[in-house]
């Protein structure tokens, strides 16, 4: 909204500040941040109210170093003013910003959906079956990956739209045509499980997603800037710059979030955070063709999942036996070895810091 | 003919479920001579043959038909593709058949042949393009999968054994179990009168006792071998006849059971009185069933609905030996309600595995004592067999074929029948999750176990334990010791040193010998081999329930104890540290001077992991306690040790506070029932001790009863 009056004021002979990329981008965040930490609080007043809670079993015996009772959903506070600061700084014309949105809306409901079934059963145990995720999972996966394929959508004009990139690697290593849905399916499924695999302690998601977002920014205004990407030897895509300010504003949430969500947590994400921050991760990373790069700078993410998974699917399953204390890692750390939990949980930004700097030394070396 | 009416059979798979069908069918005919009667089956399957021949003079007449759909049982999530893909098929074809035949009525009575017009009956009646009711009828005391689906839509359920769980109260109707009238016995007849005639029949003399066994057609390996087995003690007694009907060998199946009696005679041959051979014969299949019920005066047979109303409709007494491990335990319920009733006596089978193969058994000797002691006592029998004749109702197809009628309108609503009152099955019918907990409720004393109780629960955890599978062995493991079945200490011992089980398998009967918290000698032998268990839980979980047993039964093992502390030392270097920390608390019940542990644990002072530390500390007080160091040189020791850690206890503040803020209302509440209470009533205060333990309510209540006393007084 406010692009399209500073577009139109600088046609009138404004100054331009307010239509760079850059400075939306900075706009964006601090909005987003200031928006997350005002609404923050009656956010969480509300989901208490709404009974959006793990429920203690007896009044009587509660725990005194439980967590349960804290109010759940808080990805409501990430999900408002990530959307309230879309509409303000940015550019509502580019289709990819209604991609964006429209994962927020699929994977939004279906975090909701979970989470509310959990509110109604009064029980962790009550959320939906894994089948049921994984059908809305796949029609979004089916549909971001038309929209990369087909040139009549506005995404791509050229055929980077099913070109696989790898770091260090200046053209596509190859090109997967009709494979690209393949993809898409597997990439909505893979990522958005993954991030909500990740979210189990104050905090252990939404700093690593800081990363990613921050990350995903670099990228996505290297590969939208036409300068930039011929001297960095990246290919250029039209309009993927506006991508920036989505990541720029979803950092400020992330930020904003963790004032709150910070150990001890005062409000939990819930399925539907992350779920929604899943989607618009995985949603961004395969816009601008860069999943493996994702697969780098969320390092934390995929080996979360992956412990998990296998743990699941091949050792408990199929072998009788765990390979693990408990999965996923994170809980092998807290629960099996002892260690306490803000610890776990700085160890894993510390990793996934380390692994956004590799992820951002990629940029250069090509 | 306009008023000619239609309805449509289906049911089957195995023929429990068809004859049913059958028999309610010969109850409609009765009603509507003229009716059109639609059988829809499996190809192949029981009901195939079983309806064409019997309603073969019909399908002449042109009043019957038959007509195949697909279909196919559910046989778990990983075979949903093919399940999905018949049964949507057999819908889809159901479809047509009811839209061509358009019955109405419908008439299942299980199994997962009956899913498909079932299914299709609800789609079209929702759609509104068929009027036509739907009746189910349910054999066994516990639903099967396929019924209790069905029973969300169906318009009336007919049950046959009292007490059938999981069907819908409004629409249940007590119906009892249909039987087709050429198996129906005159009851006019003298009961005496039948016996000596089928006595005459079949050359057994007069003064007989006789036994009649037998496992349905193809035959039961646990009546088989225990009747064979039971033999030596049951022909001790002279008058003692026993006609045995081992069952035939179909195609398909791999037991023989002829060949399987013979080869188990030949081993007891030489205990046998010498005139065996004519107070014993085995028959491999029976074309004169109520002759042998006529004749004889106990019968051992299966739990199958069939089996035991056929027993019923009789009037013999019965001993029934369940089959284990079934869905929703069936057989066993169909057994129990009975037996519940006075009508029946149950004996649990044991599965067991050995040789790579599932054996399921009796104790010969609990058969005989059983039998012996129900021969020889004839008004025992009689009472039995009083009772089960009240529990066969002979009018059940017509009471089926009236509720019919009324459903599709064209008759008053049947008085229903009155279904014996009966309190819930505690144990049967629960799964397995179900039973741990109820198993740890009872170990904690919330819950208590009659004897009859823990034996069926005895039953199904071994019933678990025989299973391949990862889960449920390890699970009823972990029940055996939770649950203290002390007699399962054999199987633990096997399961734990099993390399064929599973990882989790020999973990949990670790942690089952820990919970049994009695061990033999044989004990200390089988974790010491655990020990060397590829599975690191394993050897974690067999150094915990050394640790623990040593506790409990040092002194029984004194002279063990040298070999046992060679075997641990190794671990005290283990690289997983829970390893490392439970064989440092292994040896310190062990040694009996601290300089044989003092080299171990002083390596371990600055582990980067502050779990071993912790559990060096906990060492150090366990031999304080046992007064092996003094407390001067634990505080010596504990000076050397890294005291900083990364553990910790979170505590809200906030929640403590409104912990001691209800538990002050709790008190207070509690002092006001001690005094409106006592001293008019003495026994509550046991109950409100329990009630203040419950609550952690710190308070003494001694004190508070002895201050009230003296206000009293």
């Amino acid at each position: 909204m406010l692009y399209f009056l500073a577009d139109q004021w600088l046609k009138n002979g404004g100054p331009p500040l307010f239509t760079y990329i850059t400075s939306r981008a900075l706009f964006g965040f601090f909005t987003a941040f200031f928006l997350s930490l005002v609404l923050g609080r009656p956010i969480i007043k509300w989901l208490f109210l709404k009974g959006f809670r793990d429920y203690p079993r007896n009044f009587g015996n509660i725990a005194v170093g439980s967590k349960s009772g804290t109010p759940t959903m808080g990805g409501v506070i990430v999900a408002v003013s990530a959307f309230f600061s879309i509409l303000m700084w940015s550019d509502l014309t580019n289709p990819r910003i209604w991609l964006i949105l429209f994962s927020m809306l699929v994977f939004g409901l279906l975090g909701y959906w979970d989470d509310n079934s959990k509110r109604v059963e009064k029980s962790a145990e009550g959320g939906i079956s894994r089948i049921k995720k994984l059908i809305p999972q796949f029609l979004f996966g089916i549909i971001m990956a038309a929209c990369v394929f087909f040139p009549e959508a506005g995404f791509f004009n050229d055929d980077n739209g099913h070109a696989i990139y790898i770091p260090f690697i200046k053209d596509p290593i190859v090109h997967i045509y009709g494979g690209i849905f393949v993809l898409g399916f597997c990439w909505s499924i893979g990522v958005t499980n993954a991030v909500n695999y990740t979210d189990g302690l104050d905090g252990l998601l939404i700093v690593p997603a800081f990363f990613c977002f921050l990350v995903l920014a670099l990228f996505s205004y290297v590969h939208g800037n036409k300068v930039i990407a011929e001297y960095l030897h990246y290919p250029y895509f039209v309009g993927v710059g506006e991508l920036t300010v989505i990541c720029s504003i979803y950092m400020g949430c992330c930020l904003g979030f963790l004032w709150f969500n910070a150990f001890p947590a005062e409000v939990f994400m819930g399925d539907f955070g992350s779920l929604m921050i899943g989607g618009v991760l995985m949603t961004i990373s395969f816009l601008i063709r860069e999943e493996v790069i994702f697969l780098i700078v969320g390092g934390v993410i995929v080996f979360e999942f992956l412990s998990s998974a296998v743990q699941d699917y091949y050792f408990i399953k199929l072998r009788g036996m765990r390979f693990f204390r408990q999965a996923p890692f994170h809980r092998s750390l807290k629960n099996g070895h002892g260690i306490a939990e803000p610890k776990v949980v700085v160890r894993y930004w510390i990793v996934s810091a380390v692994v956004a700097a590799i992820a951002i030394i990629t940029l250069k070396v090509r | 003919m306009a008023n000619k009416k239609t309805f449509v059979f289906t049911g089957g798979g195995t023929g429990g479920h068809v004859t049913p069908a059958l028999a309610i069918a010969e109850g409609i005919r009765k009603h509507h001579p003229d009716a059109f009667f639609l059988y829809v089956g499996v190809r192949g399957k029981a009901e195939d043959g079983m309806v064409q021949k019997a309603w073969k003079k019909e399908f002449e007449e042109g009043k019957a038909g038959i007509r195949f759909v697909r279909s196919r049982g559910w046989f778990g999530v990983r075979r949903i593709i093919p399940f999905a893909f018949a049964l949507s098929l057999g819908i889809f074809k159901a479809l047509f058949i009811l839209l061509s035949a358009r019955p109405h009525a419908i008439i299942a009575t299980g199994g997962y042949v009956s899913a498909p017009i079932v299914f299709a009956a609800v789609i079209l009646r929702t759609l509104h393009i068929l009027k036509t009711k739907i009746f189910i009828h349910e054999q066994n005391a516990t639903p099967g999968r396929m019924n209790k689906e069905a029973a969300k839509f169906a318009d009336c359920i007919g049950t046959a054994f009292p007490g059938t769980k999981g069907i819908p109260q409004g629409k249940k109707e007590f119906v009892g179990y249909p039987v087709r009238s050429t198996v129906v016995v005159d009851r006019t007849i003298d009961k005496q009168q039948l016996k000596d005639q089928a006595r005459e029949k079949l050359q057994l003399p007069q003064d007989a006792k006789i036994v009649f066994a037998f496992g349905g057609s193809q035959g039961a390996r646990t009546i088989n071998r225990g009747v064979v087995a039971a033999l030596p003690h049951l022909l001790k007694d002279e008058k003692v006849y026993i006609i045995h009907g081992t069952g035939r060998q179909l195609a398909g199946n791999a037991y023989n059971g002829m060949k399987d009696v013979q080869n188990q005679l030949q081993k007891i041959k030489d205990s046998l009185p010498s005139n065996w051979e004519e107070r014993y014969k085995p028959t491999d299949f029976f074309y004169n069933m109520g002759e042998n019920y006529a004749a004889s005066d106990l019968v051992i047979c299966r739990g199958g609905a069939g089996s035991l109303y056929e027993i019923c409709a009789n009037g013999v007494a019965a001993i029934a030996i369940p089959k284990a491990n079934l869905p929703g335990d069936h057989q066993a319920a169909n057994a129990r309600s009975l037996e519940r009733l006075n009508a029946l006596r149950v004996l649990y089978e044991r599965v067991d595995i050995s040789q790579d193969d599932t054996v399921e058994s009796v104790d010969p000797e609990e058969l005989s004592t059983l039998v012996l002691s129900l021969l020889n006592n004839p008004e025992l029998r009689k009472e039995i067999y009083q009772n089960a004749q009240q529990q066969y109702e002979p009018k059940t197809t017509k009471n089926c074929a009236q509720i019919i009628d009324f459903l599709i309108g064209i008759h008053n609503k049947p008085p229903s029948n009155l279904e014996p009152k009966q309190m819930p099955e505690k144990v049967l019918g629960l799964n397995s999750n179900q039973l741990e907990r109820l198993i740890k409720k009872v170990r904690s004393g919330k819950e208590t176990f009659s004897e009859e109780e823990r034996r069926i629960a005895l039953y199904k955890i071994d019933g678990y334990a025989a299973q391949r599978d990862f889960t449920l062995p390890a699970r009823a493991c972990r029940m055996f010791g939770e649950g203290k079945f002390t007699e399962r200490i054999a199987v633990l011992h096997r399961m734990a040193l099993d390399t064929k089980q599973s990882p989790f398998t020999r973990r949990d009967a670790m942690k089952g010998l820990r919970r049994l918290e009695e061990a033999n000698d044989e004990s200390i032998d089988v974790i010491l081999k655990a020990l060397n268990d590829p599975y690191f839980e394993t050897v974690k979980e067999a150094l915990y329930t050394l640790k623990h047993l040593l506790f409990l039964h040092r002194s029984e093992w004194i002279e063990r104890l040298p070999t046992i502390q060679k075997h641990v030392v190794p671990f005290t270097k283990s690289k997983i540290f829970d390893i490392r920390m439970n064989s440092f608390l292994v040896l310190s019940e062990i040694v009996t001077q601290f300089s044989e542990l003092q080299d171990p644990l002083r390596a371990n002072y600055f582990h980067p992991n502050w779990k071993v530390r912790k559990s060096i500390i906990s060492c150090f007080s366990r031999l304080q306690e046992r007064s092996i160091m003094t407390s001067a040189q634990v505080e010596e020791e504990l000076k050397n040790i890294l005291q900083t850690s990364n553990g910790f206890n979170m505590k809200f503040e906030l929640k403590e506070e409104i912990r001691e803020t209800v538990q002050k209302t709790n008190q207070k509440n509690l002092v006001k029932d001690l005094h409106s209470l006592l001293p008019k009533n003495p026994k509550r205060l046991s109950e409100l001790t329990e009630f203040s333990k419950k609550n952690n309510i710190v308070m003494n209540i001694t004190d508070v009863l002895d201050k009230l006393h003296k206000q009293e007084t």
